[in-house]
Order: structure tokens, then C-alpha cells, then sequence
């Protein structure tokens, strides 16, 4: 049986638009200045604010590639990546999904895109049911979707288990998810995404919630199964390091705007923003000098999104802000190296 | 002589499923301005060993015991009320793991800042408060902070304020249990500059507790590295980070994503022990690659001169 919603005709496509920044040769999702607002009601006659969680952001998620947005808590990233697949309504610009213009389709038109698309949640310990075991976790979506015969959907719960290996999965389907340990249950979530065989996976802060030893362990198994798969990984951290080694490109957001993007190795190799420089200066990696220095960090704290600063949004705590420009004029994004984009007035 | 000098010190704790040995026969020394680092994964026993030296204990412990001397005096020797009076806060303070999100929405931080010392130590309001402005001051936040609610401040101020309590007493000793753990990396640096600024100006004594070998490096003058409640390797900074001893400090440093090398971050295999029924002979015998048969059965010493690690490895003379 068909899933409801499937497009039964061959959509439109839409044309990519030239304004977005470094779109690989085959993309599966294109976010076209993409703004996602929220309104707050501060008092009952007064007129609403809005807080810019996302405010313009462009880019292209390529077949097969992990984009790393990395920022600081508040920067927008998370709604960034749930407004990307429409569980957030965007406010302004356009989300194309495989050519496809999806930013005002109704909701429940798009069962295909909740089918294509999954998310890795942060906390394994709330995101999986207390009360199912770990076959019916598994189950759901695809009796969400009415997919395949009880066999079928049992031979895929196995697979499923054996893909982000918890083997034998005969002794892990019948178990509760207190029975798991914390890298367990974050390897059920991931399981849980795979069940569909999506294209893309949105994995926001997938391991911060475990240990050091647990954490490389699951960014390999997710590496793994991009690999032999294809599947894209839009992945959502806040953690520099793990982006290098787990990453194809890395976008660098600050106060609800992209301020870089490109590849791993150019951003972090030779990072243009000022405000990517800084974030890697403010990462230490063990070393038993450290402790004499000072870290160079930025003074201050990001902007509040209801009333960002004029001009560059950095600009109050850039080391090299230029009055008369930086605080009037907004920077575009602009191509400094190939593929390598930044958005900084002075960057050269 | 070592400020505090810690040995065999115990803590279980009583469960339904047995005794849980979160702290098993650990002992250390700091010495006076200098800072120990103690690392480990989740559960290792970190936190414990803080509570075990602070005596902040819950209901079910099973048993607590060891030697615990500061400056001269034996704190375990010392009941509870004496304790009370003369060490905690006063001697040893603690910056607890996210503590910035324990401070009262009610009440001016200032007021909050100052409560312990009108309660506990009978200063007069005025004195608490000159106090307790001067401590404000002193972790570089202005001194109308004293009139603001929790709300107004953000993370990295709120965590300021609770280095400020933390420090009022002008105690020797501050254990700082994952400071920065909730905090953003920028803010994170603004804080270990901090701390690292009140180490050098006030000669004070840090006990830093972490599972981030790379932030640990910040302040660390000794390394201590924890695993299922025991210390497996303890040495100078300049010799656990290059050049670790122990498998299992090899293994964490391996699996930390470096941000400067292209080295591929490693994974550790398997998961950490039980604390009831840990493994016999050497704890990380199950996840070690270097296993042979007298791990399994027999628990290793301390080999080694300045940087020792517990590994039955180096008894070879590897």
C-alpha cells in the first residue's frame, strides 16, 4: 500500500536560485533566505516583537554530504534545521526539497517529506518512549507510514539494529530503553531514523549528552551509514572538534546569520570570519602549556534576536570592527576562496 | 609539605542492588597554588570524591573512610558540627556542576551572596554586604550585580556569582565540579581566564573536576585520571598529556576530537563497569587492548616515579 500523500504526478521543479552560496552539483535541500521569526506578546496592548531566530540564511545541503551548522547556544541553528523541514513555519523565503518548492505546501501533503526526511533528537533519554520496548519504538514510524506486512516490518527492525549494531538484535527488541545505556538508546534513535530509509537526516546535537568514549563511536556510526547509504546529514553542534572530523562542510551561524560556510578543511584551516576565529581560539586541545596563557576571548555576549545591532551583527564585539562601515552596512556572503564563503566586510 | 593530602579515601554508597564503590581507595596530594585536575567519563567517581572530601553526603551511605589532612589539621578526625564550623566553605569550597541554575529567582544575588556569611559566621549586614561587593568585584562583574535577580544576568554571570560565593570565605581550596558545563565555549574561556587570573593574584588551590581532557589542560598543574571509582594514573601536566602512561588515559586522549591535528579521533570499545560488581583484577582489563592474564585477576600498583599510572603493563618495563 502507497503512503498517503505521496505526490502521485512528477512535481514541478523549481529553479535553483543564484544567490545561494556554494550549492553542490546534486543538492537534496536548498534553503533560499530563509527567516524564521517568532512573535512575542510582551504585554496585552502592546504591539508584538518578533525574535529572529533564523534571519536570512541560504545554503545548499548536497546528495550524500554532512553539512555542519556549528554555533553557540541562541544562534538559531536548531530552528534552522526544524524549520528546514517544515516542523517549524518559516516566515519568509523558500525551502526546496529535491527540486521541489515545499514552503507553503500543507502539512498534510507533506507525509513523502516526513518520510524522506528524520531527525536524530539531542537527549536519548527523552526521545525514546519509556513505556515501548525497543521493538515497538522501532515499529512506529513504519506503522505511522503503513508500511510493509508484520514480517516485513520485523525483518526491518532487525535490520535496523544490526545497521547501528546492537547485535544480536534478537536480545535488544523485547528490552525497555532503561535496560540501555545512554549510547544504546542514542543508537536506537539513530535506528529509529534509519527505518524509513530517509535521505536526509537532521541530526541536532546527536552526542553531546554522552560521554567522550561513547560520542566518537556514534559520529562513526553515522559516517558509516552516510557512506554506504547516501544519505545526506544536516548535523547541529555546538562542538567545533567534532564537526572537523565528522563533516564534508561547515556553516558557521552567529545571532540567526550564516557568517561562513565552506569546506572543513578551508574554514578551519584558514577561518575568515573574525567571529570563527575566535570560537577556535576559545577550544583548547590537551596540552600542559595552556595553563600559561590567557585565552583570547571575546568579551561580551551574543546579541539578543529581538533587537540585533544594526549593520554586522558581530560587529559590538569584533576585535577589528570598523566604525562607519561594519556598524551601518550588513556584509553579504561573498566567495573569497572557491567554495569558501564568507560574510565579513574586511575579511579578504 | 602538601595542603591537603588525601589517602585511601572510601565512599560506597548503599543501593537496592548492592554497594555501589563510587570512590575506592583514592589518594592524591595538591599542593599549595597549584591546581589537580581530576578526569574521567560519567560515573567514574569524580563527583563523589568531591562530596567524600566536603563531607556533603546523601542518606544511604554505605561506608566513608579514609585520611584526610589539611594544613596539619585531620578533617576525619573532626565531627560534624566542628566540621561544619571551621572547614567547609571556610577552608574547602566547591563551585557545584551546575550551580548558576541553583541561585534563588527571588532574591538579589547580592542578598544571596552574602546570606552564608551573616547565617553561618554571625557577620553584621553591612560587613556581609562590603563583602560580599568586593567578592562580586572580584570575579569581574560590576557592582550593581549585587542589586540583580538571576533572570537579568545570563550564564556566564551567574556562573561568576557562584565563583564569588564560592570564594568569599577565602578558603585555601576550591573544587570546581564541571564549571563551565552548561556554558558556551566563548563564555567557557571568559571563565577559565577568570579562574586562571584569581589562581595567580590569590595563590588558591583548585581541585578542578571535568570529563574534558582539553579544558582540563587549562588549569591542570596535576593530573589526576579517574575510572570506575579508582585513579589510574596520576602525574604532572607536562607528562600525562604528551606522554600518558595508563592505557585508559591513552584511549581518552585518543577519542578527544582534536581541533589543531588531522589525528582521527579513536573511539573506546565496550562501556564503563558497574560500580556493584566491577570487573576483577585491573577496572579497564575488559576494554583494554593490551589485556593479558594477570589483568584479569590481579589488581595493579602504582609504577612509576613522578607520573605513576596502576598498569601491570609497566611492571614489564614496556
Amino acid at each position: 500500500m502507497q503512503p498517503t500523500g505521496t505526490p502521485v504526478e512528477e512535481p514541478e521543479q523549481t529553479a535553483i536560485p543564484e544567490t545561494i552560496p556554494g550549492v553542490p552539483e546534486k543538492s537534496v535541500l536548498i534553503l533560499d533566505n530563509l527567516q524564521t521569526y517568532f512573535g512575542l506578546r510582551q504585554a496585552m496592548f502592546k504591539p508584538r516583537i518578533y525574535l529572529r531566530a533564523v534571519d536570512g540564511v541560504s545554503l545548499a545541503i548536497g546528495k550524500a554530504e554532512t553539512l555542519a551548522i556549528v554555533g553557540e547556544s541562541g544562534c538559531g541553528k536548531t530552528t534552522l534545521g526544524r524549520t528546514s523541514v517544515r516542523l517549524i513555519e518559516p516566515t519568509g523565503g523558500r525551502i526546496i526539497y529535491d527540486g521541489q518548492d515545499i514552503t507553503h505546501t500543507k502539512s498534510r501533503d507533506l507525509m513523502w517529506l516526513r518520510r524522506k526526511t528524520q531527525i536524530v533528537p539531542q537527549d536519548p533519554y527523552a526521545s525514546v518512549n519509556p513505556s515501548y520496548t525497543i521493538f515497538k519504538v522501532l515499529e512506529e514510524p513504519l506503522l505511522v507510514h503503513r508500511l510493509g506486512t508484520p514480517q516485513e516490518r520485523d525483518a526491518r527492525v532487525h535490520a535496523a539494529l544490526e545497521a547501528v549494531k546492537l547485535t544480536p538484535a534478537d536480545s535488544f527488541i523485547q528490552k525497555y530503553p532503561h535496560m540501555l545505556s545512554g549510547g544504546q538508546r542514542q543508537r536506537v534513535a539513530v535506528a529509529r531514523s534509519l527505518i524509513l530509509e530517509p535521505e536526509l537526516i537532521i541530526a541536532d546535537e546527536p552526542v553531546s549528552m554522552l560521554d567522550a568514549s561513547v560520542r566518537i563511536s556514534i559520529l562513526e556510526l553515522m559516517r558509516q551509514i552516510q557512506q554506504e547509504r547516501g544519505v545526506s546529514f544536516l548535523y547541529i553542534t555546538h562542538d567545533l572538534a567534532t564537526a572537523k572530523h565528522f563533516s564534508d562542510r561547515i556553516g558557521i551561524m552567529y545571532a540567526g546569520k550564516l557568517v561562513e560556510l565552506g569546506p572543513v578543511k578551508g574554514v578551519l584551516s584558514e577561518p575568515l570570519h573574525p567571529y570563527t576565529q575566535a570560537l577556535m581560539a576559545a577550544i583548547p586541545d590537551p596540552d600542559p602549556q595552556n595553563r600559561f596563557r590567557i585565552l583570547a576571548a571575546l568579551p561580551g555576549e551574543p546579541p539578543r534576536l529581538t533587537d540585533p545591532p544594526p549593520g554586522c551583527r558581530f560587529h559590538p564585539r569584533c576585535p577589528i570592527a570598523k566604525a562607519g562601515l561594519c556598524d551601518i552596512q550588513e556584509p553579504e556572503l561573498r566567495e573569497l576562496r572557491p567554495g569558501h564563503w564568507v560574510s565579513c566586510h574586511l575579511a579578504q | 609539605m602538601p595542603l591537603l593530602s588525601v589517602r585511601n579515601l572510601v565512599l560506597h554508597y548503599r543501593t537496592r542492588k548492592g554497594l555501589v564503590r563510587a570512590v575506592d581507595n583514592v589518594s592524591f596530594d595538591v599542593e599549595r597554588g597549584q591546581t589537580l585536575a581530576i578526569v574521567g567519563e560519567s560515573g567514574c567517581g569524580k563527583t563523589s570524591t568531591a562530596s567524600a572530601l566536603l563531607r556533603m553526603l546523601p542518606r544511604n551511605v554505605g561506608e566513608y573512610a579514609g585520611q584526610v589532612e589539611l594544613d596539619g589539621t585531620q578533617l576525619m578526625d573532626l565531627d560534624e558540627e566542628a566540621f561544619r564550623k571551621e572547614v567547609r566553605w571556610r577552608r574547602i569550597s566547591i563551585v557545584f556542576q551546575g550551580a548558576m541554575n541553583a541561585l534563588s529567582p527571588m532574591i538579589p544575588v547580592g542578598q544571596q551572596v552574602a546570606e552564608p556569611l551573616m547565617v553561618h559566621f554571625g557577620a553584621e549586614k553591612e560587613e556581609a554586604f562590603a563583602k560580599a561587593e568586593e567578592a562580586i568585584r572580584n570575579v569581574g562583574l560590576p557592582a550593581y550585580t549585587m542589586r540583580q535577580y538571576a533572570h537579568e544576568l545570563s550564564g556566564g554571570m551567574k556562573q561568576r556569582v557562584v565563583i564569588a560565593m564560592a570564594l568569599i570565605m577565602r578558603p585555601s581550596i576550591v573544587i570546581l565540579d564541571e564549571p563551565t558545563s552548561a556554558l558556551d565555549v566563548m563564555t567557557q574561556a571568559n571563565i577559565m581566564n577568570l579562574l586562571k587570573g584569581l589562581k595567580r593574584d590569590e595563590s588558591l588551590s583548585y581541585i578542578f573536576i571535568t570529563h574534558d581532557l582539553g579544558l582540563s589542560s587549562e588549569l591542570a598543574d596535576v593530573v589526576a585520571i579517574m575510572y570506575a571509582g579508582r585513579i589510574v594514573e596520576l602525574g604532572p601536566a607536562e607528562s600525562v598529556y604528551p606522554n600518558p602512561q595508563h592505557p585508559y588515559t591513552q584511549k581518552l586522549l585518543a577519542s578527544a576530537p582534536k581541533l589543531r591535528t588531522e589525528e582521527k579521533p579513536d573511539s573506546i570499545r565496550g562501556t564503563t563497569p558497574d560500580l556493584i560488581q566491577p570487573p576483577p583484577g585491573c577496572r579497564f582489563h575488559p576494554r583494554c587492548p593490551y589485556t593479558f592474564d594477570k589483568c584479569r585477576t590481579d589488581e595493579p600498583p602504582f609504577f612509576g616515579q613522578t607520573d605513576r599510572a596502576a598498569c601491570w603493563l609497566l611492571e614489564r618495563g614496556r
